[in-house]
């Protein structure tokens, strides 16, 4: 069941109105009900996945709590991490480790290995297993209690609104709402408008663009060799918007659904295409993950308090396992590796940029500079989304090559760029949404403020007139319906 | 929750409620493919009990049953719910449709929808499941038509009709439509065979069909309605004439009448290579001739009163009306001679017909000015840029000063005319009819049907012949 869907539709205010309507001390049951339900909507089977996953870390941050051995403890917690990244290997990483084993093997000319099965990615499994990992690497800091429910704790794992594709949240922040939710005031006015204003928003930047501009990027990867610069750059930008407006228009509806119920989710965007350096970025891209890995991969490994080869070579197994979290290929590795190497080549020019920057006076605090940066880190940021986006890493560096080299500028005044598959009334819809989500951007970035807290200030006849914009523009111009198979959120598959 | 906060809810539901409302009528399905003529939507625009007589079936029905030929011949208020593609089941759900609000006397079903199932047609699947207003009956029909997996897509239908965001017109944004009672005449002459029914061995229906055949006919039973099933002239392939065969061995049981106009075709003077449009469905002369035979069976085995001169049937006139319209406007059209031409301008009726003369006309040209003259209102002719405007054969309007410019409401639309230096210019709905750069230029609207019917013009330089 995806947030765009009929299904949802109906879903939500179902549980909605039942969580307003049930006893207070039977909230959490219902919720929980919901999300195993919301869950199951994908296949039943793999809810046994969900279930061991709640089972062994609760157990397992059960019994850290309860014994004091350091020892018993640390055994515990590995026995737990192996279990859970076991599975997590096994449905995400079998087939991509037996491939790429059967390449090296049949490079040595050595009989390669034949899977007798074949295994299907549970939906949201890395997302689920890094939060139920975050809560029993967290008991065993002693940063949270074990939750002793074992329903409780179920619905912290698997709160519906951001089981499947996040935000990863935090047992600091959502077991305690989820610990509270008996005595929460969970009808609020301005919660609610605001949840549902945020849902609309997200429906909005996924349906109107990240679907509408999928159109275009699946043309250009599909036929990386038919096309010169323009269109590849095209395509390139175009699936840098599309997974921005896919993944944070889920995350936007997620952070709604919950808000409606009285929960406060982390915000997983702050306005990444702003960022002026990659470091930068990733303090406002996939926020949840990114603070994720810092805290319970580069941290541990040492992060900057150690000698400067180990910070690089910290941040460069971080970033790659980063990658690899992303999906099972090659693309996805070096997706991460590329993110890397750009922190660490920024991290030893700064001094040397620095210098630069004072020899030639420049105005580091202007508006200019700020742009030059914002666009620098964009253009860098967008050439890693091609190994993201690429099938093989052939391919995109090809990709690379083809864009660099094949200049049509005449392509940009001929008519060429419509016919990407998107035709000129589709492409104007695009560049028409796609200033408003710009618009909304600059807000948050200029006066830190969300759509709903900008909104909130604003007169009355504004905030409903752009609601209603908001909401007709998605029932008009999304992109659903017969004759269009809804692409799924693009995060779902990591 | 605070009153006013309680308030607010509402004021905005409300707003969204009648946002929505407004936008649905806009994108709502609509027969683009059809020239925006839809029997359902008329269908609703009709007053509670008027309709006797009610025709259902696909094209073959609405190609040849005439409502205005019923009403002038009898005083009949028939209407024609036909739609292109009408299977058995739609049939059905239309009937249930009519009893909602008409008291009908006579059904007519055709009987093409016997001889095929489902839809392999796109557009006339969206005609018979989309057509309808949101109800029970119309989510039952969607359940029973619609066979994949969308039926979620054609219940809530804005996952379709959104889509139309692309082809939006002027007309999907109009209050008002032109009458139409289910029949628009076709001039158009095929030249088809008949194929004689011979000792054809009936093949079993569909399932569904037959189901739907039984529960059409018990339903007119339990609504006290006369049933009558109709087959139009059509050259019928031997695998529908076996399944045709079939379903007249069903109807026969339940002792409902068919009138098969295959076979009655000679009986009626069907000429087959005139009176057709394709091998399918009869043209107006066909239409003619089946509506003849068939209003004297009705008006002969069925009380039927006549509503002729009773006001609530103004409808019935105006269809006739504008039906006499359409035979006069394909008259029109295929007139290619001036004089004829002009003789026929001049004996029209509810049409505004506008004149130009721009370029290098000369007056005092002997030829044209006779011509124009038939029409009246002029007084003298100017050399240059003039223009005059007719409604109802009264002159309502003439330009003959440089830069003037005048904008009239018409029955659809809006028409401009300007004068300037070296020309003139004729303009309905912003689109330009200006046929000739130096001469005479004329446009007809048909102020009943709201359409442009002609628009010719009659060059200076080649001794004002027609130019369209």
């Amino acid at each position: 069941m995806i947030f765009n869907s009929v299904d949802f539709l109906v879903f939500f205010p179902i549980v909605i109105l039942l969580y307003f309507l049930v006893p207070r001390k039977m909230r959490y049951i219902w919720l929980l009900a919901a999300s195993i339900c919301f869950y199951m909507c994908w296949n039943v089977k793999y809810v046994i996945l969900l279930l061991v996953s709640i089972l062994t870390t609760w157990l397992a941050g059960f019994l850290i709590q309860k014994y004091k051995n350091t020892a018993v403890r640390k055994w515990i917690l590995a026995t737990c991490l192996i279990v859970n990244i076991g599975i997590l290997f096994f449905f995400k990483y079998f087939d991509f480790f037996l491939d790429s084993l059967n390449k090296v093997l049949g490079k040595v000319g050595i009989q390669t290995v034949e899977s007798s099965f074949s295994v299907l990615l549970p939906v949201g499994i890395s997302f689920y297993t890094f939060q139920a990992l975050g809560y029993i690497i967290d008991v065993y800091k002693g940063k949270i209690d074990a939750e002793k429910n074992p329903l409780r704790y179920a619905l912290f794992v698997s709160f519906f609104p951001q089981l499947v594709a996040g935000p990863i949240e935090r047992s600091e922040n959502l077991l305690k709402q989820v610990r509270n939710v008996d005595k929460m005031k969970i009808y609020n006015y301005e919660n609610v408008t605001n949840g549902l204003t945020l849902m609309v928003w997200g429906l909005f930047i996924k349906m109107v663009i990240a679907d509408r501009v999928a159109i275009l990027v699946n043309t250009v990867f599909d036929g990386v060799y038919l096309y010169g610069t323009v269109a590849l750059v095209a395509g390139a930008v175009g699936f840098a918007l599309q997974i921005y407006c896919d993944f944070m228009g889920y995350s936007t509806i997620a952070v709604g659904a919950a808000r409606v119920m009285g929960f406060t989710l982390m915000e997983n965007f702050e306005t990444p295409y702003l960022a002026t350096s990659i470091s930068d970025f990733w303090r406002r891209w996939h926020i949840s993950l990114s603070t994720w890995f810092r805290d319970y991969v580069y941290i541990p490994l040492g992060g900057n308090r150690c000698s400067r080869i180990r910070k690089y070579f910290n941040l460069m197994v971080t970033f790659c396992v980063s990658g690899l979290w992303h999906g099972a290929n090659w693309t996805y590795v070096f997706w991460g590796f590329l993110h890397g190497i750009y922190q660490v080549i920024g991290d030893i020019t700064k001094p040397f940029r620095k210098i630069l920057c004072e020899k030639t006076q420049a105005k580091t605090e202007s508006f200019s500079f700020k742009l030059a940066q914002v666009v620098g880190t964009f253009v860098l940021v967008d050439i890693a989304w091609i190994f993201f986006r690429a099938n093989s890493l052939k391919v995109a560096v090809d990709y690379c090559i083809r864009m660099f080299t094949k200049w049509d500028p005449w392509s940009l005044f001929n008519g060429e760029l419509y016919n990407l598959g998107l035709d000129r009334f589709e492409f104007n819809i695009l560049m028409v949404s796609t200033i408003v989500l710009v618009l909304a951007d600059l807000i948050r970035y200029c006066k830190k403020q969300l759509i709903t807290e900008f909104l909130g200030e604003q007169c009355i006849w504004f905030r409903w007139a752009v609601i209603f914009l908001l909401i007709f523009g998605t029932i008009i111009y999304g992109m659903y319906g017969i004759q269009f198979e809804s692409s799924q959120f693009i995060y779902f598959q990591f | 929750m605070k009153m006013k906060n309680i308030a607010k809810i509402i004021v905005f539901c409300m707003i969204f409620i009648f946002l929505l409302n407004r936008i649905y009528d806009i994108f709502s399905w609509k027969d683009t493919a059809g020239d925006y003529t839809s029997s359902m939507e008329s269908f609703y625009d009709l007053e509670e009990n008027v309709v006797d007589v009610l025709f259902l079936g696909s094209s073959h029905s609405y190609c040849s049953t005439i409502p205005a030929q019923l009403w002038e011949d009898y005083g009949m208020a028939s209407f024609n719910m036909a739609i292109s593609g009408q299977d058995l089941v739609s049939s059905y759900y239309n009937f249930v449709e009519a009893l909602k609000t008409q008291d009908l006397k006579v059904v007519c079903v055709e009987m093409f929808g016997c001889a095929f199932s489902g839809y392999i047609i796109e557009g006339n699947l969206y005609r018979n499941t989309l057509s309808r207003k949101l109800s029970l009956s119309s989510i039952e029909a969607v359940n029973a038509m619609v066979e994949t997996d969308n039926k979620s897509d054609f219940i809530l239908r804005w996952p379709i009709i959104h889509t139309r965001y692309r082809e939006l017109k002027k007309q999907d944004f109009a209050t008002t439509r032109p009458v139409y009672l289910g029949y628009r005449s076709e001039y158009v002459a095929y030249g088809a065979n008949k194929l004689e029914f011979g000792n054809v061995e009936p093949k079993p229906m569909g399932e569904t069909e037959q189901e739907y055949l039984i529960k059409m006919i018990e339903l007119a039973q339990e609504s006290g309605t006369e049933l009558v099933f109709v087959l139009a002239p059509y050259e019928i392939p031997l695998k529908e004439q076996e399944l045709i065969a079939y379903a007249k061995e069903i109807i026969s049981e339940y002792n409902v009448p068919v009138l098969d106009f295959v076979e009655l075709s000679d009986e009626i003077g069907l000429d087959w290579e005139k009176d057709m449009i394709d091998y399918g469905h009869t043209n107006y002369w066909g239409a003619q001739k089946v509506t003849a035979y068939l209003g004297e069976y009705l008006k002969s085995h069925y009380e039927l009163a006549d509503h002729r001169g009773e006001t609530e049937y103004a409808l019935w006139d105006l269809d006739l009306k504008a039906r006499q319209h359409e035979w006069t406007n394909y008259v029109l059209t295929r007139i290619c001679d001036r004089q004829t031409y002009f003789e026929e301008l001049s004996r029209l009726e509810d049409y505004t017909i506008v004149v130009s003369t721009t370029g290098e006309y000369i007056s005092g040209e002997a030829e044209i000015d006779e011509c124009l003259q038939m029409l009246g209102g002029f007084h003298e002719f100017y050399n240059g840029s003039n223009v005059w405007v007719f409604d109802n054969g009264e002159n309502i309007y003439t330009a003959n000063a440089n830069n003037t410019l005048k904008t009239m409401p018409l029955t659809f639309g809006e028409l401009l005319v300007s004068v300037s230096d070296q020309s003139t210019n004729i303009m309905v709905d912003r689109v330009a009819y200006q046929k000739s750069t130096n001469g005479v230029n004329v446009l007809v609207y048909d102020n009943i049907l709201g359409i442009v019917v002609d628009s010719v013009g009659f060059e200076a330089m080649y001794a004002y012949g027609m130019v369209r």
